[in-house]
């Protein structure tokens, strides 16, 4: 354990070796609520909360026995994490939401102590702090910090994409050196060469017009060529690099389990597939190549203006940290304007959206008006703003480009006086080669600036990248994973235990066996956990405690072959791919033939509708094309699942989008297909249910009842009373049973 | 319409003639009376129903495990009681109160931010600045860090200088 100095100091006070700590939790406020590092030891006896990180300020100890229970309470930006006993409640610290997690873990580690469970209390600490500087990570769930970043090694790892366009890359180079290398060369031919050693007397090839000419426009040629080349190569290999990022990007996202998606908005990760690769592209064939080209040129044209003449070099470059200042302000206070206006565009953007989509509703209750009022205060925003950018955008840069002209009139002047002189050397030739170099000098300096944040922003997404190519599942396939070809369908569900988060235990101690062919009803409220557990079976998740088995196997040690092959789940979210209908029900077998689909169909009651539509079985459906009823898309989710002929058939709320007479229809099928396999049903509508073999209902993330329909009945409990209830319901709508 | 929803929906008015808030440490519980039935709740959980507009109206009351008691339409009608009943408020919203940046730090997607507070100096970061500082106009603006524990600029033009340059951009 990485313990702190005032942890150590209590150590020693109170006779303690490290061994003897269970866990420990760093906090970042004290029992009066006030901002103070510290931290809570669980020993074997007791919680010591001790204030302080370099030196013991205080400490208070909680004694195990002393006390009924540890818990927190969550406010609005802090928790307290206090003790119980008898009901009266002693708080042991706040702490902002930093450590909730940690306070959540410490909780339940004082229950498996009491409970004498410590083998299972995890000795893995959670890593919050940065092990190199000692500061927190800022995101919870990675161990990244912004501080102690390796820019060369991730540099060094993005390389590896563009390793195999080698020769690509290299021709890129060759092409961008050759063409700077022509760049500082050509002004000297046609300037001072032409001006001191053509056009004068004096000149060693004086009158050779046709030469120079013959030079110059030869070296037009060959930049042309050499642009014609680079720019051929760099669109080849462009969108094969981007193709590239963005195939290992998906890869690797597709790769994680639920948990991560559960985490993360569809949004973000849409935005990391294709921004990120779009940036981390751009920066590398573009940013990268024009930073070091103009690096290399204002080297080069430097030293030879030092050559040359470094009075006049110096006079010349003089202005340049003024005109770096001036343009490092000028883009932060472009960065602001420029923020603004995508703020208020985005909001304007999100308020059109808003009214377009709810436009049925501003009609009804008539209110046109005043949105009218608040759309046009939100455009007049986003006008101000914009219009303020380009003022600044118009007056600002072209002040700066006057200041970056002044160094040049310096060197017209100074260079003008010394060659009237005839001092330093200076002919006319090399004043008009100075005039060239010295903006060759002043133009890349504003994207020199602008790489900087473009760097910073690059190798965020190069970061952001590779965090999601090392993050490992949390549900993984064992490595030697035992493959069934085919299952009987036996499930038991031992003592499971599951939270989505450490806050909330949404699965607990559920036991229930299910034989191969049978059916087993799940009954229970909305958020009861009915679906979790059919997650669990399937493995989209880990249960934390308990086992679930198939034939006796733990689902933990089957292949996810096995699993996915034997197991199949109709759910309530039905999601229909872009395609034709025909393409979604194979999407679960793509071996099957035209018949099987049309049998699978017509089973799930989903054939009847099809065959009205006008383009049938080829219509194309999901996002952006023909839109189905929410029905409508759950028989065609039905189909695909009956296609896979599972052995174990897991149907959660298959019909609830059905109105009753398809529900029932639908459900005759589903009752013959329950034959011969083991069928877990969880339905709101009771009456569904009732031929199951057996029911559990499901009550707080527990089994609270559990038998027949018939011997539930007679039980008089929670579904005697929910049944009573659905079919009073029933009744009054007109529908009985 | 009103009389009919209300005749429909019953809430449980909490008024000092059938409540009585007792403080427990730093928590409050909370006894009814009803149809001359005494109860005692326990610890009771207390949060604002609107907590941007009214901070001493509209409170509502629950037990332990959420479940709501019952609503407080004015906490002042308490008298001695309120404070034990605002005081509670108070911890439970909470929110440090933040008197001057000493940077505020942008690199690789965070911003890491040192401040003086209410309460101490802290420091934490923020992910996606333009989402988790919320503007409330008046110069106020509420900033969310990365673990979602939240911090309060109540007037930014009472900052410093060197301080409001850095959140400017974001208000």
């Amino acid at each position: 354990m990485n313990l702190n100095k005032a942890e150590r100091v209590l150590l020693e006070r109170e006779g303690l070796s490290e061994e003897e700590i269970v866990s420990r939790v760093v906090t970042d406020m004290n029992a009066q609520a006030t901002f103070e590092k510290g931290s809570l030891v669980l020993t074997r006896k007791g919680i010591y909360a001790i204030s302080g990180e370099n030196s013991l300020k205080a400490s208070v100890f909680y004694r195990l026995s002393d006390y009924d229970s540890f818990a927190i309470d969550e406010l609005l930006s802090t928790c307290r994490f206090y003790a119980v006993k008898d009901g009266e409640r002693t708080v042991v610290t706040y702490s902002t939401f930093f450590a909730k997690e940690d306070l959540y873990r410490l909780a339940s580690d004082t229950v498996k102590l009491r409970e004498d469970r410590i083998s299972e209390i995890s000795d893995e600490e959670a890593q919050r702090f940065c092990p190199k500087c000692g500061r927190r990570y800022p995101d919870r769930d990675r161990a990244f910090c912004p501080n102690c970043m390796e820019k060369g090694k991730i540099i060094k790892r993005m390389m590896g994409f563009f390793s195999k366009y080698k020769l690509y890359m290299l021709a890129i180079v060759v092409s961008m050196l050759s063409l700077s290398a022509i760049s500082v060369i050509a002004p000297y031919f046609s300037s001072q060469f032409f001006y001191d050693e053509v056009l004068n007397v004096k000149g060693e090839y004086y009158g050779e017009l046709v030469f120079v000419l013959v030079l110059i426009v030869l070296m037009r040629i060959v930049r042309l060529i050499l642009t014609i080349i680079h720019d051929a190569v760099t669109s080849l290999i462009s969108a094969k690099i981007v193709y590239d990022i963005k195939k290992t990007i998906f890869a690797a996202i597709e790769r994680l389990s639920m948990g991560y998606f559960t985490a993360r908005t569809t949004g973000g990760l849409m935005n990391q597939i294709s921004h990120d690769a779009n940036r981390i592209y751009w920066f590398f064939t573009d940013g990268m190549p024009y930073f070091t080209i103009n690096l290399v040129q204002l080297v080069a044209v430097t030293v030879i203006m030092l050559l040359y003449n470094p009075l006049l070099t110096l006079l010349a470059l003089g202005f340049t940290p003024l005109v770096l200042y001036l343009i490092g302000k000028l883009f932060r206070k472009s960065r602001k304007l420029n923020h603004k206006r995508y703020t208020r565009s985005r909001s304007m953007n999100s308020l059109l959206s808003d009214l377009l989509s709810g436009i049925r509703i501003v009609k009804t209750f008539s209110r046109e008006k005043s949105e009218a009022e608040r759309f046009s205060k939100s455009s007049r925003a986003l006008a101000d703003s914009e219009m303020r950018r380009s003022k600044f955008g118009s007056t600002a840069y072209p002040l700066v480009n006057t200041l970056v002209y002044l160094g040049t009139i310096a060197v017209w002047a100074f260079g003008g006086w010394m060659a009237i002189k005839g001092s330093f050397g200076m002919t006319y030739g090399i004043l008009t080669l100075f005039i060239s170099y010295v903006g060759m000098v002043y133009s890349p300096l504003y994207s020199f600036v602008d790489m900087v944040e473009w760097g910073s922003d690059c190798l965020n997404s190069m970061n952001r990248l590779f965090e999601v190519m090392d993050a490992e599942a949390d549900v993984t396939e064992k490595e030697n994973a035992i493959s069934l070809d085919s299952v009987k369908g036996d499930i038991v569900f031992d003592n499971v235990e599951f939270s989505y988060t450490k806050s909330r235990r949404v699965i607990n101690k559920v036991s229930f066996s299910v034989e191969a062919g049978k059916t087993l009803g799940i009954v229970g409220h909305t958020g009861s956990g009915k679906s979790t557990l059919a997650n669990l079976l399937i493995r989209l998740y880990d249960c934390d405690e308990g086992r679930i088995t198939v034939d006796g196997v733990d689902v933990r040690d089957l292949s996810f072959d096995t699993l996915r092959r034997n197991i199949a789940i109709v759910s309530q979210e039905t999601y229909l791919f872009v395609g034709t209908i025909y393409d979604n029900i194979r999407y679960a077998n793509h071996d099957a033939t035209r018949e099987e689909v049309i049998e699978a169909a017509k089973a799930a009651g989903a054939h009847d509708f099809i065959v009205k539509l006008p383009d049938a079985y080829s219509t194309m459906v999901g996002f952006g094309h023909k839109d189905l009823s929410g029905g409508e898309r759950q028989r065609i989710s039905i189909a695909r699942t009956l296609l896979r002929n599972p052995k174990i058939l897991i149907l959660d709320e298959a019909t609830a989008a059905m109105d009753t007479q398809t529900e029932r229809r639908i459900q005759t099928t589903l009752d013959s297909l329950s034959k011969g396999r083991t069928t877990l049903t969880i339905a709101h509508r009771l009456s569904t249910l009732k031929n199951a073999d057996s029911l559990i209902v499901v009550s707080g993330g527990a089994v609270t009842e559990q038998g027949t329909h018939a011997e539930l009945l007679a039980k008089k409990g929670e579904y005697h009373k929910l049944y009573t209830l659905q079919l009073e319901a029933l009744k009054n709508v007109g529908v009985t049973e | 319409m009103n009389n009919t929803l209300s005749q429909i929906i019953e809430i449980l008015y909490l008024t000092p003639e059938n409540s009585v808030f007792t403080q427990k440490g730093d928590f409050v519980a909370l006894t009814t009376v009803q149809n001359g039935e005494k109860k005692d709740h326990g610890i009771v959980k207390l949060r604002r129903l609107f907590p941007f507009e009214e901070l001493w109206n509209d409170i509502t009351v629950m037990d332990a495990s959420g479940e709501e008691i019952g609503v407080i339409a004015s906490i002042d009608c308490f008298k001695e009681m309120a404070d034990i009943l605002k005081n509670e408020l108070e911890r439970v919203y909470f929110t440090p109160k933040i008197s001057k940046i000493y940077a505020m730090k942008d690199k690789y997607g965070f911003s890491t931010w040192d401040v003086e507070t209410d309460i101490g100096r802290v420091t934490f970061s923020v992910k996606d600045t333009f989402r988790s500082i919320v503007s409330l106009g008046g110069g106020r603006a509420i900033i969310t860090d990365v673990d979602g524990s939240r911090y309060e600029i109540v007037d930014a033009s009472k900052l410093d200088k060197s301080s409001y340059k850095k959140v400017e951009l974001y208000l």
